[in-house]
């Protein structure tokens, strides 16, 4: 009796340690996601802004002879840029993604992937995919250079003709509990593409998360000047708005990471404290047997000398 | 002065870098398309903006100065917005990460074997940053 108390006490202990990690892990996620959150929001006038611009020298390009960053090229290879959490211990972030990755990958005759994140590249080594690239460390703190980067070399690969187009592939941060494993093309841009880009304005305002004012630039006017032309000026563009785009997708998925990490710590939580409870309940429960059997021994010892 | 005042925003993706009004403003780029000023009534346009400085005319007389790194001006109807994908005051150089990046950026210039671009791009930059620390003073 006296053993399986103590294996009760012990066992006790452990799982309140580890409630307390959890606990602590819950506490450091949520603090994170404030700041992943606030990020986003900062980055949103930003993107606004090039997308508004993006319309307007899409207007502008209308009659001008056609963009590299807009045509196919004869490549039949498909980029995928794969955005994944550095650590695990984050619910089915990883894995969600990373199964609807290879579900879309499916359609493409050649593949390659450029993945952040230390889960995803251990994932497409262990299963040889063609690797061009990928970017480690930072996963839950998204920063533009390390955007700039990824996105740089992307369409770097693309205008060299190694690469036929160029798909992103991270988890939207739709809210606190649910992110969405989503995929979007970069590249080629289609002018028609760029016109739509500046609907997306509209949309998401109506789901009521936008908050950075749209429409401040007045409707371009006819006689708008472009210096030095509307074509170096699409060229300067795309790749600003690929970088961004890109930053974009770490930033949700940053948010979405933090997001899954804090409801996997919280429900880990809740599980200790419920096992803390029951162990509590047999600790007692052995204790309490323990001290009827000693008084069984007693009295029936004392009924003996009689 | 004049009555009308430009009203000014510089937004990059981590912040709104500035947001007033300003009497005119000068964006001085290397390598691009060169230096321009922008004054109250400007015609309609849009210019790329490259590696270099940022001059702000505030109505008050005052100038403020800043660096200014690749993006575009979108000027119309004396509302000007500059998108640029960083910008810094002066008391925000790290003077010697400057120094560093322009002496590493000079050492792999003098190689063959590199991206010209790249590091000509590291170069500008980090002069850019450099002369603005010096102006702080």
């Amino acid at each position: 009796m006296a053993d399986s108390m103590r294996d009760i006490k012990r066992r006790i202990k452990s799982v309140s340690s580890t409630k307390q990690i959890t606990h602590a892990m819950q506490l450091v996620a949520s603090a994170k996601l404030r700041h992943a959150r606030s990020q986003a929001d900062a980055r949103r006038a930003y993107t606004n802004y090039i997308i508004e611009t993006m319309h307007m020298i899409a207007q502008a390009l209308e009659n001008e002879e056609p963009n590299v960053f807009l045509e196919q090229n004869a490549s039949k290879k498909d980029l995928y840029i794969v955005i994944t959490s550095d650590k695990g211990l984050a619910g089915g972030f990883n894995s969600g993604l990373l199964k609807f990755a290879v579900e879309v990958m499916q359609q493409s005759e050649e593949k390659a992937v450029a993945v952040s994140g230390a889960k995803g590249l251990d994932f497409f080594k262990r299963r040889n995919y063609e690797i061009l690239g990928s970017y480690i460390g930072g996963s839950d703190e998204a920063d533009f250079t390390a955007a700039a980067r990824i996105g740089k070399a992307a369409t770097t690969l693309f205008l060299e003709g190694k690469v036929g187009r160029v798909y992103i592939i991270y988890n939207r941060f739709v809210s606190v509990i649910t992110q969405k494993p989503t995929i979007v093309r970069l590249l080629p841009l289609t002018i028609n593409e760029m016109k739509n880009k500046a609907d997306e304005i509209d949309t998401e305002t109506a789901n009521g998360e936008y908050t950075a004012e749209s429409g401040v630039l007045p409707k371009p006017a006819q006689c708008m000047i472009f210096e030095p032309n509307a074509v170096y000026l699409a060229a300067k563009l795309i790749p600003s708005y690929i970088n961004n785009a890109v930053y974009g997708a770490l930033l949700e998925s940053a948010a979405g990471e933090l997001a899954s990490r804090r409801m996997a710590m919280e429900n880990a939580t809740d599980n200790a404290d419920e096992i803390i409870g029951d162990l509590s309940l047999a600790y007692n429960r052995a204790r309490q047997g323990a001290i009827t059997q000693e008084i069984t021994e007693i009295v029936s010892g004392a009924e003996a000398i009689k | 002065m004049s009555e009308k005042v430009i009203k000014l925003k510089v937004i990059t993706p981590t912040r709104v870098f500035f947001e007033g009004e300003a009497e005119s403003f000068i964006v001085k780029t290397r390598g691009e398309v060169g230096e321009f000023a922008v004054l109250v009534d400007h015609a309609p346009m849009t210019a790329a903006v490259g590696l270099g400085t940022l001059v702000i005319n505030l109505p008050s007389g005052e100038k403020k100065t800043s660096t200014l790194f690749d993006g575009y001006a979108v000027v119309q109807e004396n509302t000007a917005v500059i998108i640029a994908e960083a910008a810094e005051w002066p008391d925000e150089i790290d003077a010697e990460r400057a120094e560093a990046a322009k002496e590493r950026a000079e050492k792999r210039l003098k190689q063959s074997d590199i991206d010209f671009a790249r590091a000509q791009n590291a170069l500008l930059r980090s002069i850019s940053r450099l002369e603005l620390y010096k102006l702080r003073k």
